[in-house]
């Protein structure tokens, strides 16, 4: 596709300036603040899945030399509930001179529990129902149920020539594993409190702390600036809540409250587990008339999901959800969310239908995948402003290799070394990509010297800060080198721009156009009076453009001017501006920025994107271990903004997927509901020796979003389908589906599938 | 970097004032310099020295050049060998405090009852050679190299990540070894050159290794950054040109939960 040539956005060369200080070891992380002038804080985890708190017995801990203070839930019911609701929930704050102090004092607290019926088994808490214990997560049921009708799939069965069902197994659950620590640090000065938390958000942890504290935003002044990955977890502002009371309780002296790499794996939200019944009417050639779904979750996530609905044309579905909140470490938000999981659901169902039909699973694919131009199939029935899923399906089959590579699952599939061979495919439109999402509002600063600032509220661990300069430098006719970032993810300097995540949801930087287009009228119109452009006759600010910190005159371009001398006495310029969201929302002027469809300017639309993969596998039939012999990653990236940023994020979120598929499980103990794999070689986090790069294909599909700026959207964390394509490759390759049991298909697992375990 | 000085008192201030010899370095007088154990050569070691440390003090007659094991068998012996003959000194300056008095006695007595028991037998006195700097810092037994990088030399681009030897975050080099930080004691830390993430570049001026990271954009989050970067530091001077492979194994000791690996293993391969 041919898309107009940007100067910066896009541009190879350019590179996030966050880079300089982390490879200086000058980054401050939340532990590197206040180095040696704060007391530490560590929380006591609970013993047990379900309890009251009865008494808890701190005098030992208070006697050792050095413990300052300790919390419960007396004292900050918020932070510490009474009510234990699994296995590691921490119910105990403890204050320090130094954090070994705190680690040793910990064990000197006791707890009196008054033990409540526990239930720690999700598939326990679905055939129970009403008559298992209440976990004490929801007020009248353990089960959540999130239904949808489409269509009639009563009708659909009776058109249908064949219906079949297929039950899937657990996906894998996991906790995300972030290499930092979750920690926080926090002082007051009189009434305000200052917190340094490495989240995700910053501006919503601040609106987070606020409530704990039951304050006002001005007193609570919060700094994010980077943070150790932990996608989708490090929207947890707990630990800021925490530090500020344990500050609170020490007369506001510095409190650094850190949870232990144990203690962070115990209780820290993880990946959702899910499973499913798939029951599909179609007809002999593979159209699929209906899907009647029965989806299971160990928590949230069991409603109807965007990588079924919005990729499938099903005109008939009758979707059965069931969560189910039971007494273990909660499931929530994880990088990609739960696409993967999703996708791992859906593929799997396709998969065994190909096999049923004795089809290609390509080919069954193509034949159900929603059109381009189709709205979707559910209301409020939005077109899609860039549907990539097709194209990236397209690209990654062919770059693959994929159709003279395919063979039937567990046939002529023997490799010379004796292993099997398996290829698998998927595509998906994600949930992410968004246009615009949570971004609010931007400042852009012009300086005197005619180069630019601005600040950026999210932090920067998804480069949102590089992302924010190429639209102001594209949109302001500015060098790349000539814009910089003042600050980023601090509440008091940074507007709320990206409250909710990073350049994954806000990579769209709508607010960041808006505010240069401010900022450029601006200058422009100083620019006006000045020579030469003072000098012709009729000259209106829609006559200048820029371009390489120049800006001139459209109709005859040697009349030009630097932006430095543009600026040159005059007051330093502001350009503010507000965001806009695909779907309209809150913000003014939403929906598309151009026409597509026959549809006008201002339509809501969905914007998300859309990604497809392949896998090339080798199982080892004796050894049962599966290794990647390729992988191919088709993501639809809308506008490339900032161009290694995108090939990062899709290289490492197919490597996770990987890892979730193959390494990645919490393993719990089945009486208590504990957690056992609390450590990076039990959770059996990849290493170098697991990733062969060589093996690993990027492939950027890049699009144009009518209702991004510029043509951009956001790319997810990323969205890509990795983690179901290894699920079906291993079925390709064996002709057995691997029962992953909220696992990882693991060399016991695939044995096992064989039937050699 | 900066230099962290014992008791600050900077060594400038303590040539100035002392007027006794420690540790066989010169202080005080031109008199007394000159008169020192390898006195021109102790004004150079001077001058180069960064930290006062005192373990062992030998106290030289600027006379005779005889030596002595403490200031009262020096007094002695300058005053029953050599009366008259060495100039007056009229004040004394405590080398850890600045305290001043008017005699050696009296700067004696000082310096037994308020530093003896922390200054040269204290176990928890180390010094650690870090980027090529003498730091002088108390750490308790239980204290790992890691923290106290961070928190009393606040060289704070090393990371904890596991604090237990798994992510390897934490890593430094130990005479060109990369090691975990986190489970290094400080105690044991003495003698070694440690090298850090803090030392790779020039100023503000990045390595080429570094750069290499940079162009590639070999960085997400950064926190795991550090460690692989001294980890490749390390490699990189045993092998200079390694495979992919090479890379892959020499980092394996490092968890990267972006999943960042891929690029992280093109800034290495190849070196720099």
């Amino acid at each position: 596709m041919a898309l107009p040539q940007f100067k910066i956005l896009g541009n190879p060369d350019t590179y996030d300036e966050k880079t300089y200080p982390i490879l200086l070891g000058k980054a401050q992380f939340t532990e590197d603040y206040l180095a040696g002038k704060k007391l530490w804080g560590a929380c006591k985890h609970a013993t047990i899945a379900h309890a009251n708190i009865r008494s808890i017995d701190a005098s030992k801990a208070l006697q050792v030399p050095g413990i300052k203070a300790v919390l419960t839930y007396e004292d900050c019911p918020q932070i510490f509930s009474r009510e234990v609701l699994f296995w590691g929930q921490p119910i105990v704050g403890i204050v320090a001179d130094d954090w070994y102090k705190a680690q040793r004092a910990i064990n000197l607290i006791d707890v009196d529990y008054e033990e409540l019926p526990a239930i720690t088994d999700p598939d326990e808490a679905f055939s129970k129902g009403d008559a298992a214990p209440l976990s004490g997560k929801r007020a009248e049921s353990n089960i959540a149920i999130a239904n949808h009708d489409r269509g009639n799939i009563e009708n659909a069965v009776a058109q249908a020539d064949l219906t079949v069902s297929y039950d899937q197994y657990w996906t894998t659950t996991h906790q995300h594993g972030p290499i930092e620590q979750y920690q926080a640090t926090a002082y007051w000065l009189n009434d305000h409190c200052y917190v340094y938390q490495s989240s995700q958000a910053c501006h919503g942890n601040q609106i987070a702390v606020v409530n704990y504290l039951e304050t006002t935003a001005n007193k609570v002044h919060c700094i994010s600036r980077h943070a150790g990955t932990g996608h989708g977890a490090r929207l947890s502002n707990w630990e800021s809540g925490v530090a500020a009371y344990m500050s609170k309780a020490v007369n506001g002296a510095p409190v650094h409250f850190k949870c232990s790499k144990k203690h962070s794996m115990l209780f820290r939200i993880r990946q959702h587990d899910h499973r499913s019944k798939y029951t599909w009417s179609v007809k002999n050639d593979g159209t699929i008339l209906g899907a009647d779904v029965e989806y299971y979750t160990n928590g949230t996530g069991a409603g109807i999901n965007t990588v079924f609905q919005h990729t499938w044309n099903i005109p008939n579905v009758r979707w059965r959800g069931k969560g189910a909140y039971i007494n273990v470490p909660d499931r929530g938000a994880w990088r990609c969310v739960s696409d993967p999981p999703n996708g791992v659901q859906v593929s799997t169902a396709l998969d065994k239908l190909a096999a049923e039909l004795d089809m290609n699973p390509y080919e069954l694919r193509k034949k159900n995948i929603m059109p381009v131009d189709m709205p979707a199939l559910d209301p409020p029935n939005y077109y899609f402003a860039a549907k990539e899923v097709n194209e990236c399906f397209e690209t990654v089959a062919q770059e693959s290799g994929y159709l003279s590579k395919w063979h039937k699952p567990g046939e002529n599939n023997v490799m010379d070394d004796g292993r099997l061979h398996g290829i698998g495919i998927h595509c998906h439109h994600d949930s992410h990509g968004s246009v615009a999402a949570a971004s609010n509002a931007a400042l852009v600063l012009m300086k005197a010297d005619g180069t630019c600032v601005i600040s950026v509220g999210c932090t920067g661990i998804h480069n949102t800060t590089a992302q924010s300069k190429h639209f102001v430098a594209e949109v302001m006719g500015l060098k790349f080198e000539h814009v910089s970032v003042g600050d980023w993810a601090n509440t008091d300097v940074t507007l709320d721009t990206g409250r909710h995540g990073g350049s994954t949801f806000t990579g769209a930087q709508s607010t960041f156009v808006t505010a240069s287009l401010d900022a450029r009228a601006k200058v422009f119109a100083i620019a006006l009076t000045k020579a030469p452009f003072k000098d012709i006759a009729g000259i209106t600010v829609d006559d200048l453009d820029a371009e390489d910190s120049e800006i001139f005159y459209t109709k005859d371009p040697s009349q030009r001017m630097s932006y430095r001398t543009a600026m040159s006495g005059a007051p330093g310029i502001a350009g503010y501006g507000i965001g806009w969201a695909a779907a309209g929302g809150g913000h003014a002027g939403g929906g598309l920025q151009r026409s597509i469809h026959g549809l006008p300017v201002g339509t809501k639309v969905n914007t998300t994107s859309g990604c497809a993969s392949v896998v090339e596998v080798a199982v080892d039939p004796e050894t049962g271990e599966v290794e990647v012999l390729g992988h191919w990653n088709a993501v639809g990236t809308g506008r490339v903004v900032f161009r290694k940023g995108v090939l990062n994020q899709i290289g490492s979120g197919s490597e996770l997927q990987i890892c979730q598929a193959l390494y990645y499980g919490d393993v719990y103990d089945p009486l208590t509901g504990a957690v056992i794999s609390s450590q990076y070689t039990e959770a059996q986090l990849p290493t170098t020796l697991d990733c062969k790069p060589s093996r690993h294909t990027l492939l950027p599909v890049e699009g144009d979003d009518h209702a991004g700026p510029l043509g951009a959207h956001g790319i997810g964390e990323p969205c890509v389908g990795s983690y179901a394509c290894i699920m079906t490759a291993i079925f390709n390759a064996t002709g057995k589906w691997v029962d992953t049991d909220h696992g990882a298909a693991n060399p016991d697992r695939v044995l096992k599938a064989l039937g050699k375990a | 970097m900066p230099e962290i000085e014992n008791s600050r008192v900077s060594r400038r201030q303590f040539l100035k004032n002392a007027g006794i010899i420690v540790g066989g370095t010169a202080v005080g007088s031109s008199f007394i310099l000159s008169a020192c154990k390898d006195g021109g050569e102790v004004t150079k070691e001077v001058t180069k020295t960064v930290q006062v440390t005192t373990v062992k003090a030998t106290f030289v007659c600027p006379i005779c050049s005889q030596e002595f094991e403490s200031i009262t068998a020096l007094s002695s012996h300058l005053e029953s060998a050599h009366p008259g003959e060495v100039e007056t000194i009229t004040k004394f300056v405590c080398p850890f405090d600045n305290a001043e008095f008017g005699s050696l006695s009296e700067l004696k007595t000082h310096i037994e009852t308020a530093h003896l028991t922390a200054a040269p037998l204290d176990p928890s006195a180390v010094t650690l050679n870090i980027n090529g700097v003498n730091y002088l810092v108390k750490a308790d037994a239980h204290e790992t190299l890691a923290y106290t990088l961070k928190e009393q030399l606040g060289l704070t681009g090393t990371k904890i990540g596991c604090d237990m030897g798994q992510c390897g975050a934490c890593t430094v080099l130990a005479d060109g070894i990369a090691i975990y930080s986190c489970l290094k004691l400080t105690r044991e830390s003495e003698g070694i050159q440690i090298e850090t993430v803090e030392g790779l570049a020039d100023g503000h001026k990045l390595s080429p290794l570094q750069r290499k990271f940079q162009e590639i954009e070999a960085v997400q989050c950064g926190y795991c950054t550090p460690g692989f970067l001294m980890a490749a530091k390390g490699l990189l001077r045993e092998n200079s040109n390694p495979s992919e492979d090479e890379v892959r194994l020499a980092l394996s000791g490092h968890i990267c939960s972006c999943q960042n690996f891929k690029k992280t293993i093109a800034a290495v391969v190849g070196g720099v």
